[in-house]
């Protein structure tokens, strides 16, 4: 298959690499596409976090990491929906497996010190803004890892049936709900997730696997509520709401 | 007009399923889950003609952007879309109209 030509692209300058995980989960069933690239506001969902993330200064490197059957989407999203280019490599079957293909790839250019950062952030959140990204970046170079997260003081635990369970016995700090990107010093991440897979460990997202095979600190930046992830079909329709209520453009 | 499926989970019976989603230009107007059949319509009347004016203003700078990208693609696909774009701005209008008057 032919590539489009690229003549144009602003190039991207920094040490960061940003990847975008359109790997989603779950099989597959009908014909349907991958919600990540669903149209939002004229442009995939995945191409507004693309995009977001190309911004961010110190960002020199965009990974999308997609399922081979959405090779034609991605390349799609590549020559029509971004200002910069993609690297696209097809991800695997677990979230955290896309990941370690992801950080795979990038692995020369982490060895040699071409990228000291890498942030990872979910497809399907689309609305993560820029302000958000650079400071997710900023607290990572900082800390040597950091996440978004938001405060989560309105939680309770359910117990049996439909009705709530017992308060557990106070914890030592607040809750945050945890979202993306996370953004964590390369090497470091690298190390870990090839520990994790030869150990067999799978965690929920990056954070889990750097808390388990480092011990580097996690910062953690407030996050935002517009940074939803789309999982109900209603989500759709409120980032279609957020991206109108923002005076967001596709283009 | 523009149609799409995908899976999401649905609000009405909280399952994972391939959802339809109709779009009027670049808004949802229509949302049915597959599983229980569940649809969720949206008027778009009011934001689409806005939305419409700028897409007719900022086309010829993405035209223009196709063409500095990749000249070969454009002169391929633009004879056939040019042809086809009365078609579908046809059932554009109607997809809004539909939405407009809830069904």
């Amino acid at each position: 298959m032919t590539q489009p030509r690229r003549p144009r692209t602003p190039r991207l300058h920094g040490r960061a690499a940003g990847v975008v995980l359109a790997g989603g989960s779950g099989t597959r069933v009908g014909a349907g596409i991958n919600k990540a690239f669903l149209p939002l506001a004229g442009r995939s969902i995945a191409a507004w976090g693309l995009n977001t993330l190309a911004a961010v200064e110190g960002i020199g490197i965009l990974v999308f990491v997609v399922r081979p059957d959405d090779l034609e989407h991605a390349r799609f999203v590549n020559a029509r929906e971004t200002d910069s280019p993609l690297e696209i490599i097809t991800g695997g079957e677990t979230r955290q497996e896309s990941e370690l293909l992801a950080l795979r790839h990038l692995a020369d250019r982490i060895d040699s010190g071409a990228i000291d950062t890498v942030l990872i952030h979910d497809a399907a959140r689309p609305l993560v803004s820029h302000g958000l990204a650079s400071a997710v970046l900023h607290a990572a170079l900082e800390a040597g890892g950091a996440v978004p997260g938001i405060p989560a003081s309105d939680i309770a635990p359910v117990g049996a049936g439909d009705t709530l369970g017992a308060i557990p016995a106070p914890r030592q700090g607040p809750l945050v709900r945890v979202q993306t990107p996370q953004g964590f010093h390369a090497a470091t991440i690298l190390d870990a997730y090839e520990a994790a897979a030869r150990d067999g460990f799978v965690g929920t997202d990056t954070a889990s696997c750097a808390e388990e095979y480092t011990d580097i600190p996690v910062a953690w930046v407030r996050g935002e509520e517009t940074n939803f992830k789309i999982t109900y079909a209603q989500d759709l329709l409120l980032a279609q709401d957020v991206v109108s209520a923002l005076g967001l453009r596709s283009r | 007009m523009n149609i799409e499926e995908s899976n999401l989970r649905c609000t009405a019976c909280d399952q994972e399923a391939e959802h339809v989603v109709v779009y009027a230009g670049r808004f949802v107007s229509q949302i049915q889950c597959t599983g229980c059949g569940a649809v969720t319509r949206l008027d778009v009347s009011d934001a689409y003609l806005p939305d419409l004016r700028q897409r007719i203003s900022s086309k010829p700078r993405r035209l223009m952007r196709r063409l500095r990208r990749d000249p070969g693609e454009l002169a391929s696909s633009l004879p056939m879309s040019t042809l086809s774009k009365p078609g579908r701005m046809a059932a554009e209008f109607r997809t809004v109209w539909r939405s407009r008057r809830g069904g």
